[in-house]
């Protein structure tokens, strides 16, 4: 994918129509991934959008919030036809619910350090229904790579993949979502990360599909 | 003194200040948190970089990108700063702390490479390094008093300490 670099006035030309194309994506992508975490949990799963935004990649944790308390995080690598990270988050109580509803023996174990398989399965199954949303409603093929858990800060765990993403990208499209399974009091925490030669893809795929439909639509 | 404000430093930032302010960075995952002290006018700064080198970056200098940053401009730029507040560069003493790995894929190792250009860095530029708390898989938060010189540095596995 060819490397190009976007300054900030190049980024103000993102039109009101491609953001809201965006944005529709994402709700898309995460209200599917709530489909899939709704049949794991028995439980109707609320999702809300947070924010859908372009921003320089240092500035990412003051989109998503800056926190140093205790999460279980795990990222996988979107591969393939776009690139970016995809980053689940549970709060230390929100991880012991998810354990205790999914583990099948009476003797729960809810250490999260040994638990950690677990997060990463859930973790990659609603990263993967995100991505496979794109492919059928977009015709991308992308992939995931193998999740990687870690327990620790919020803020150490995304700074880990936005160093690693910052060295390829200066500007990262930011969908960040939040998961309630209010009977279980599971909440989690949803962010996609795609560098910019990603964001250029979808939104070309956007302009295809619209050109598709015979619809002209002037910017 | 407990009401003296606190200045947070976000990713790609940094601060400096005199004495009674703390300056604060949050969450430092593979990037590294550099401290510059000069103890006897109580003046110092806190650099958050996220990668090693602006040399060695992919991305061709962008008019846009900080040199914050990065390791080795970072710390030129702070210690230049510094200095512009009353530090005698002479005195400056240097703390470096983050460059975690906390995953287990390790293949790019950026935490590791931030922590030996910043070290690299401050030997170059003929700062002593007194105090340092770097690798391993935990991430960091640091909050460096400027009254004092000290740096709590906070964890979530390993408690709390003060270098």
């Amino acid at each position: 994918m060819g490397q190009e670099i976007r300054n900030l006035s190049e980024l103000r030309n993102l039109s009101d129509f491609e953001y809201g194309a965006l944005k529709e994506i994402g709700n898309i992508g995460v209200g599917n991934s709530a489909t899939s975490l709704s049949r794991l949990v028995h439980n109707s799963v609320q999702t809300r959008i947070l924010n859908t935004r372009l921003e320089l990649i240092e500035n990412v944790p003051k989109v998503t919030g800056i926190s140093d308390f205790p999460f279980v995080g795990t990222f996988v690598h979107i591969e393939k036809e776009l690139n970016g990270y995809i980053l689940v988050f549970f709060s230390e109580d929100s991880a012991r619910a998810l354990c205790q509803t999914l583990s099948v023996n009476e003797g729960k174990n809810l250490s999260l350090e040994t638990n950690k398989p677990l997060f990463e399965e859930v973790s990659h199954i609603l990263a993967g229904t995100f991505i496979s949303t794109l492919d059928n409603f977009l015709h991308i093929d992308a992939s995931i790579s193998t999740p990687y858990t870690a327990y620790d800060m919020f803020s150490s765990i995304l700074n880990y993949v936005l160093t690693e993403m910052s060295c390829k990208a200066d500007f990262a499209l930011i969908f960040d979502a939040e998961f309630l399974v209010k009977e279980k009091k599971i909440n989690g925490n949803f962010v996609t990360l795609l560098d910019p030669a990603s964001l250029d893809y979808v939104l070309k795929k956007v302009n295809d599909i619209i050109n598709g439909m015979d619809i002209n639509y002037m910017d | 003194m407990t009401d003296s404000s606190l200045i947070l430093v976000g990713t790609g930032d940094y601060a400096v200040a005199r004495s009674p302010v703390k300056l604060k960075a949050s969450g430092l995952g593979s990037c590294v948190g550099i401290t510059l002290y000069d103890r006897e006018t109580k003046v110092g700064g806190l650099i958050h970089v996220m990668l090693p080198s602006i040399k060695e970056a992919c991305l061709k200098a962008n008019p846009a990108s900080n040199p914050a940053k990065f390791a080795d401009s970072g710390i030129e730029h702070l210690l230049e700063e510094v200095v512009k507040i009353g530090a005698c560069r002479k005195r400056l003493e240097a703390k470096v702390v983050g460059g975690a790995s906390m995953f287990s894929t390790t293949h790019l190792n950026i935490g590791e490479r931030n922590t030996k250009l910043a070290k690299k860095t401050l030997e170059e530029l003929g700062v002593a390094i007194v105090a340092e708390d770097t690798g391993k898989n935990y991430g960091r938060t640091i909050t460096f008093d400027i009254s004092t010189g000290d740096l709590l540095v906070k964890t979530v596995l390993e408690g709390n300490k003060i270098i």
